[in-house]
């Protein structure tokens, strides 16, 4: 997406620099919660059998942190069309057929997101005094993360099954294979 | 047995049609609550089941192990660990398909997956063994083959994940899963030395053995070798959970490149975390969502209807295995090694205990038949990399890896048949 031209004009123009503020947004804060949660266990590792200090609150907190970081990252791969897929038939099809299949799966994926997004919402609500041991941390702040996630999803998702397939959603080759 | 090929078969068809794999199985689900609810759709259930599962500390391993791996991906530590490996062993017939194996076997203790192996070994392999004058058929398969070491030996991803939803020791499991992965080192290396005796591949003179080399090489290569002593070292010494391993190996990969090696730059490091962010992301939330799947499928009574089938089966206990491999040797054909276990654990595992298999023996055995499929038609992760790395077509590709099979099969049949393969150590170790 980084090296992608931006398409010409119209709706697809605004489309692609909101997409793509939004994925380096989602990238700078999921890495930066990812470097926080390293840091955290490294530092409850070094308190706990260097300096004999018991540091058990960081366990909850890297879990809550990891909750958000998949949260951004799951939204930035979905821009990116990078969520697994298993392509049985997609290559042998025409562009009509193609074009089809592409809006059928980004409408279910939307209607599936929504209503992912929906659930997190009530659960948000119905756990507000629902609190973590260590920390006291409402589990609302957990269902927010997993909320804003699919509500993001599913808005991309009803853009794509909208406007059809478009060439910023493609991933360059390099970032393909080096994934682990 | 119907509701299971409904929930299964409707889970298959959604995925063929192309939705992303944690859509079809968050779709299943969905469906599945409805046909067999009281009426209305509880939509709250999936994200509590998914906060219950993603607010769990032991599930960190995942993308701090993938973190490490990227890490170690970028820069010399690579090519460090691989000219060691060819220092070591080199010299003999067929000499860096042995050092290649070797190579694989040692990254695979630092990043526990086998495309991390395929997509960060594989280029220098497959550069250092074409400019020796080996075939490239035989440089991709020996390459593709040793990859699949990644996921047996620890820190295994696909191990975490199994011992997480199995309710088994993940530090057992890492222990378990070294006897096997050496012995399929060991038969990969077997193979090489009949291809070459056979002259079914014209291999270059070897070097001859310098000492010299291997201390020099050593040395180069002395830090990252210590990675595995440090993960497989601290987490049987009680020092860390398998989660703070891969934090303690993401740290150390960072000090490696950053500060000793120096060939790790901010930029480097950003794009480590972004793919790894990326990649545990997508993982963790079919993770998650998987989570439902299973609660439905408990709630359903399909493993247990399935355990009092498979328990009321007159087969011993081999025979039983070997079914159970045949069946997941065919589904990683199709499916990832991940996808695999988070769908079939829930439902095979209390199958395989009510009929008297061991957890860890088992959850070994199906960790590597399905990682096979990371280089089996037609979805094999590991054979696109090396179309993308060697250029080769898909079916040279295909065909150059069909030797390597053999003794990638005879490791799961001799597993099988030997169980203390994979219990021996966990026993000795007091897991």
């Amino acid at each position: 997406m980084e090296d992608a031209v931006a398409p010409n004009k119209g709706l697809d123009r605004i489309a692609f620099y909101t997409l793509r503020s939004v994925t380096r947004l989602c990238d700078g804060v999921g890495v930066a919660l990812m470097a926080a949660i390293l840091l955290l266990i490294v530092a409850a590792v070094i308190a706990r059998d260097l300096l004999g200090i018991g540091m058990p609150w960081t366990e909850e907190m890297a879990s809550m942190l990891a909750i958000y970081a998949i949260g951004f990252g799951s939204l930035s791969a979905w821009v990116r069309s990078e969520h697994l897929a298993v392509d049985l038939f997609s290559h042998k099809l025409s562009g009509l057929g193609k074009n089809i299949q592409y809006r059928l799966t980004t409408l279910i994926s939307c209607g599936f997101f929504a209503l992912a997004a929906w659930g997190a919402w009530i659960m948000s609500d119905m756990s507000a005094n629902n609190k973590t041991v260590s920390l006291s941390i409402s589990f609302s702040y957990l269902y927010y993360g997993i909320f804003f996630s699919f509500v993001g999803m599913a808005l991309i998702a009803l853009w794509q099954c909208l406007r059809g397939p478009v060439v910023w959603l493609e991933v360059s080759h390099e970032e393909e294979t080096s994934q682990p | 047995m119907t509701e299971l090929m409904i929930f299964v078969g409707g889970l298959l068809v959604l995925m063929a049609i192309g939705l992303p794999v944690v859509v079809a199985i968050g779709v299943t689900s969905f469906i599945a609550l409805v046909v067999t609810g009281t009426g209305g759709l509880p939509v709250e259930l999936l994200p509590l089941r998914m906060v219950q599962t993603l607010n769990n500390f032991t599930l960190l391993a995942i993308p701090l192990f993938i973190l490490a791996a990227n890490i170690m991906n970028i820069g010399s530590t690579t090519t460090r660990i691989f000219d060691f490996a060819t220092a070591l062993v080199g010299f003999t017939k067929g000499g860096l398909g042995h050092a290649n194996v070797v190579a694989s076997s040692i990254f695979a203790t630092m990043s526990g997956t086998a495309v991390a192996d395929a997509a960060g070994l594989g280029s220098i392999e497959i550069k250092a063994m074409k400019e020796r004058g080996y075939e490239l058929g035989y440089s991709t398969g020996i390459t593709a083959a040793s990859s699949v070491i990644g996921p047996i030996l620890p820190p295994s991803i696909a191990l975490v994940v199994y011992g997480w939803l199995a309710n088994v020791s993940i530090g057992g499991l890492f222990m378990a899963g070294l006897v096997p992965g050496i012995l399929m080192a060991l038969l990969l290396m077997g193979m090489t030395i009949l291809l070459s005796a056979s002259g079914k591949v014209v291999m270059p003179k070897p070097t001859p053995f310098d000492a010299c080399e291997v201390v020099r090489t050593g040395k180069r290569a002395i830090l990252p070798l210590m990675m595995p002593a440090i993960i497989v070292g601290g987490i049987w010494g009680g020092f860390f959970t398998p989660t703070e391993a891969g934090a303690i190996a993401s740290l150390y990969a960072v000090i490696l490149g950053g500060l000793v090696y120096r060939d790790l730059n901010w930029r480097d490091l950003f794009n480590a975390f972004r793919r790894t962010l990326m990649f545990s992301a997508v993982i963790l939330l079919i993770i998650a969502v998987s989570s439902f799947y299973g609660w439905i499928l408990v709630r359903m009574g399909i493993p247990q209807a399935l355990a009092g089938q498979v328990a009321s089966i007159d087969m011993p206990t081999f025979a039983l295995l070997l079914c159970f491999a045949l069946f997941f040797l065919l589904i990683g054909c199709f499916m990832s090694v991940i996808e695999s276990i988070l769908i079939f654990t829930p439902i095979v595992v209390p199958a395989a205990l009510s009929a008297g298999l061991d957890p860890v023996h088992f959850g070994i055995v199906m960790v590597i038949t399905l990682s096979v499929g990371v280089i089996t038609p037609p979805f094999g992760t590991v054979l696109f990399l090396m179309v993308g790395i060697t250029r080769l077509r898909y079916g040279q590709v295909v065909t150059a890896i069909i030797p390597f099979l053999l003794p990638i099969i005879a490791t799961i049949l001799l597993l099988i048949a030997v169980p203390g393969l994979a219990t021996w150590l966990p026993d000795i170790m007091g897991y």
